[in-house]
């Protein structure tokens, strides 16, 4: 059982730059946690302050309740799989999986076990007598994570493992992560860039940007609440589709109007809880999946909107076709069935489900929650 | 008159491509033929040299191997022989030792590296002539560090090795290694950048020490680097000549002759044309059984690869 605590854990560089702020996590034992965020966000510091590569500046990380803040990398028992892989180019197959073995001195009859234990479950039995130059990335990436594994460390940390491998086989190593995280049940820190990575693989979503936790939560509550505009760009793909608007008022309350390419108007009402007044401008975030072919027995249910919008451009995934319209004179990206067979430069009727739309406060990219005295109502 | 009429159409067209062709070889073709007057049929006519009996003047007159039979009996040619063997083994253990030493602790994100850098690297931009004299003083009893250390009252310190005939050789290997090891420090340090950091973060990890991390897994690595250096650093050892001239001169006696020193001295100055081109004969053996294995090795390599 390992559980890894961050807590108030900063970062500043000599020259007085700050890459990380009052980090905090909580992660349970068993497990997986994804630190996502663009390039620069200070997702791979962190990693390498908890794998004891680099200093870590202020607060504490606590491993099972020790204080592991200034440990070095060797006293922490926490294993990382690196994003180039980083084998040793000069040893086989088995002593890169020995190594650290090795070093711990190991009997040499438990490291044989050792090594082709992890390696028959890793299927790469057949490959230890090669060099690590004579193996495919895909090959290579297996060793790797059979090197992490053999030592049986408390903390696994991967560093973006799957991003030098193409398409295809990214998706097949992406589902043997899992399933060995699932058969082994160990505690995961994962960093990588890729949202869907990390939607697909994690128990729980840290989305960070400039050295700041902006989010903490499982997939869906990050897909469905994002808590701002930035999570709210960063996980989904295509990215949600940001719409300015002015919010107003009728007699059945406040509303915020959106118009579809023949000059309708879509009155979308805003929930009664959320902390708006007339006149206020709001961002109005719309997931493409939002906007969808007219499906007749959907159209009855609460804020769902019919309208006209001409095609600008189509973009076929096989599944759905992307749809690029506009809305409000803003360019929208609507996910829709083939079957609609939506074309450029022709008009068609879609249907928007508003129960869907989140609304942000422009100024600070903060989402507007429904405050507790209000909910009541 | 239709199949002639494409073929004069295309016949300039031809032209400028045998000449375009052509041109590389035009180009190449001086400096080839320089190059195989110049050495090779040098080489050849030393070697036809080694085998008669020149003294003052060349002569043609064959006298198969007696040149290499009196180079062998000669005791000044053991000599250097016995000196360029320990010259060599030192000088390029040492320059090697010393280079990968300090190419380690400059890749350790130290401050100024740069400017450290071009100090090591520095001496490797003087001639071995400058180099030869500029020790020749510091090592003189009378002028350099013995001098210094009375001057500052320590006045039984000694060191008199440029003097001494069983030391004198080693003022050579510390001055060529001074020359070297700055060449050698930066040809591993390039290595040392070619490595992948995380490399080196995974076998933290794993728990290696940083001593045990360079032995176990990036001087292992760096093979190729130390092939390189080793064949740099043997050229230099075999043809080394200006370096003895300027520090020693072959003495005191000849007690600190190269084979290189030796070839000069006696087809230049003392009149034995055939026992110089039989000792540099010799030096070109020398060169040769270090060069061939090697470049067999690459090419084989390079066929793999």
């Amino acid at each position: 059982m390992t559980s890894l605590s961050i807590c108030n854990v900063g970062k500043q560089y000599h020259k007085g730059a700050t890459t990380l702020e009052n980090i905090n996590l909580e992660i349970r034992s068993g497990e997986f946690l994804i630190l996502v965020g663009p390039s620069g966000c200070g997702k791979s510091t962190l990693m390498n302050m908890i794998a004891g590569l680099e200093e870590v500046s202020s607060g504490q990380i606590l491993l099972n309740d020790h204080d592991i803040t200034h440990a070095p990398p060797a006293a922490r028992d926490i294993a990382m799989v690196f994003q180039s892989y980083a084998l040793y180019p000069n040893m086989s197959v088995y002593d890169n999986i020995a190594f650290g073995l090795q070093i711990r001195k190991w009997p040499k009859s438990d490291i044989e076990t050792e090594v082709q234990r992890v390696a028959k479950m890793l299927q790469i039995d057949h490959l230890l007598s090669r060099k690590p130059a004579q193996l495919s990335g895909g090959q290579q990436q297996r060793v790797a994570m059979g090197r992490a594994l053999a030592r049986r460390p408390k903390v696994y940390l991967f560093d973006e493992p799957l991003s030098n491998l193409d398409a295809k086989l990214r998706v097949e190593m992406r589902t043997e992560v899992k399933k060995l995280h699932q058969r082994l049940g160990t505690t995961i820190v994962y960093v990588t860039h890729d949202q869907i990575e990390a939607m697909t693989l994690a128990d729980r979503i840290a989305v960070m940007k400039d050295g700041v936790i902006q989010q903490l939560g499982t997939p869906q509550e990050i897909y469905q609440s994002p808590n701002n505009l930035f999570v709210a760009s960063f996980i989904g793909s295509p990215a949600m589709n940001f719409i300015p608007v002015t919010v107003e008022r009728n007699d059945q309350g406040l509303f915020v109007q959106l118009s579809d390419s023949g000059g309708q108007r879509l009155n979308v009402p805003l929930r009664a809880d959320l902390p708006a007044t007339v006149g206020q401008e709001l961002i109005l975030g719309l997931r493409p999946e939002a906007i969808t072919e007219v499906q007749p027995h959907r159209l009855s249910q609460a804020d769902t909107f019919q309208g006209q919008f001409m095609v600008e451009m189509t973009e076929p995934t096989g599944p759905d076709t992307l749809t690029l319209l506009r809305i409000n004179q803003r360019e929208v990206t609507a996910r829709i069935a083939p079957q609609a067979n939506p074309q450029a430069g022709h008009s068609l009727a879609l249907m928007l489900d508003a129960s869907q739309a989140l609304f942000f406060e422009p100024s600070s990219g903060e989402r507007l929650r429904a405050s507790p005295q209000q909910r009541i109502a | 008159m239709l199949l002639a009429h494409p073929q004069t159409a295309s016949r300039p067209w031809r032209w400028s491509l045998s000449l375009e062709r052509a041109l590389p070889k035009l180009v190449l073709a001086p400096s080839l033929l320089l190059a195989l007057v110049c050495i090779y049929g040098y080489m050849a006519w030393t070697g036809y040299i080694s085998f008669t009996s020149s003294s003052f003047l060349p002569n043609y007159e064959f006298t198969g191997a007696g040149q290499y039979l009196r180079l062998l009996e000669n005791d000044r040619w053991l000599v250097a022989c016995k000196n360029l063997a320990l010259f060599g083994v030192l000088f390029i253990g040492i320059s090697l030792l010393l280079g990968v030493f300090i190419a380690i602790l400059l890749d350790q994100q130290i401050r100024a590296e740069g400017a450290l850098r071009t100090i090591y690297l520095y001496p490797m931009a003087i001639s071995f002539i400058v180099t030869g004299t500029a020790w020749k003083w510091i090592l003189n009893p009378s002028l350099g560090l013995e001098k210094l250390a009375h001057d500052l009252g320590w006045s039984s310190f000694t060191f008199d090795w440029l003097t001494n005939p069983d030391k004198a050789i080693y003022t050579l290997i510390i001055a060529a290694v001074w020359q070297s090891s700055g060449f050698v420090m930066a040809m591993f340090l390039a290595g040392l950048r070619g490595i992948d950091a995380s490399i080196i973060k995974a076998a933290q990890l794993d728990g290696a020490s940083k001593p045990r991390i360079y032995l176990r897994i990036v001087l292992p690595c760096l093979r190729p680097v130390f092939f390189s250096a080793i064949m740099v650093l043997s050229h230099i050892a075999i043809k080394s000549f200006d370096l003895v001239t300027a520090l020693t001169a072959g003495g005191p006696g000849y007690s600190t002759d190269l084979p290189a020193l030796f070839m000069y001295a006696h087809a230049f100055t003392r009149g034995q044309i055939g026992l110089g081109a039989a000792s540099a004969m010799m030096m070109l053996a020398g060169v040769l059984a270090i060069l061939v294995p090697y470049l067999y090795s690459e090419l084989r390599g390079k066929r793999h690869a």
